[in-house]
């Protein structure tokens, strides 16, 4: 092959030799939800698609089944985890694009501030979630 | 570009990146605005978002009318799934020019999400036409046989 040799080329050391830090962790996070959020709201949004075009009943669909087992709730729990984080995450992008939050000590601590309020907020609505479905 | 009609509209970009082109590609401050369009609006959504999921997790067989049940909520959710769809896009078009090397590959990834996302909208709006006049139909046939119309 003739990209072998391309391929095999030694590259300068990034990534991996560095510390996780906080800032490096949010941002590949903050891209990984994106995709995450991507997926499974696409898939919500065409489980509504076929119930509304085809008629069915949504109790009686896979997909509210599945939401029912064990499994689908620890998927609809990591799923709406990856919204908060993505969307306090990206309250932050907002403030950094108005030049706010630059400093290199209010750097670390509005990330780990939007960590606990993405947190807060997932407890804050699985509570509503238990109220709700609870009869 | 720069006419006295467009002088009082909202213009995010400065004159003098209008007028070196400034940038990599020579475009994509559009991109840029329309992600955190996208991204500000689906914040002023999250409040009605979470409503109306609590409400179908409430009483899932009656997603159909809490979503289009109303003008004001289809309309939300329109204009909330096409600002999803779009700020999707633009973040996975953003993942794939950062982490995928090959043009081709690039370009034929970034055509199928690009039609995903279009169909998917187009989908959803039919799909919500569709229902609400099939409900519509049906409601109007029971007025029918209750006798309340005359056909």
């Amino acid at each position: 092959m003739i990209f072998m040799h391309y391929k095999a080329k030694p590259l300068s050391p990034h990534i991996t030799i560095y510390k996780p830090q906080i800032s490096s962790v949010l941002s590949i996070t903050h891209r990984i939800t994106g995709v995450i959020n991507f997926i499974g709201m696409s898939i919500l949004v065409w489980w509504v698609i076929l119930i509304g075009a085809y008629g069915f009943i949504p109790d009686n669909t896979f997909m509210w089944q599945f939401f029912q087992s064990y499994i689908g709730i620890f998927c609809l729990m990591g799923w709406s985890f990856s919204l908060l984080l993505h969307m306090c995450t990206g309250i932050r992008h907002l403030f950094w694009d108005a030049g706010y939050g630059f400093g290199l000590a209010v750097f670390p601590k509005t990330g780990w501030l939007a960590i606990f309020c993405a947190g807060f907020f997932w407890i804050i609505l699985w509570t509503m979630i238990y109220i709700v479905r609870t009869p | 570009m720069t006419t006295n009609t467009r002088k009082n509209t909202i213009n995010f970009r400065t004159p003098v990146s209008k007028v070196k082109f400034l940038g990599s590609a020579r475009s994509g401050t559009s991109h840029f605005i329309s992600q955190r369009f996208t991204a500000v609006i689906m914040l002023l959504l999250i409040v009605w978002f979470i409503y109306i999921m609590l409400s179908i997790a409430a009483e899932p067989n009656a997603m159909i009318g809490i979503i289009a049940g109303s003008v004001l909520n289809l309309s939300v959710a329109i204009l909330f799934i096409g600002s999803f769809l779009y700020h999707g896009y633009l973040g996975l078009q953003m993942i794939l020019e950062d982490y995928l090397h090959n043009k081709t590959r690039y370009w034929i990834s970034i055509t199928l999400i690009r039609l995903f996302c279009i169909i998917t909208f187009i989908a959803f709006i039919m799909a919500m036409i569709i229902s609400l006049s099939s409900y519509i139909a049906s409601s109007i046939i029971v007025e029918i046989l209750t006798g309340r119309i005359k056909h």
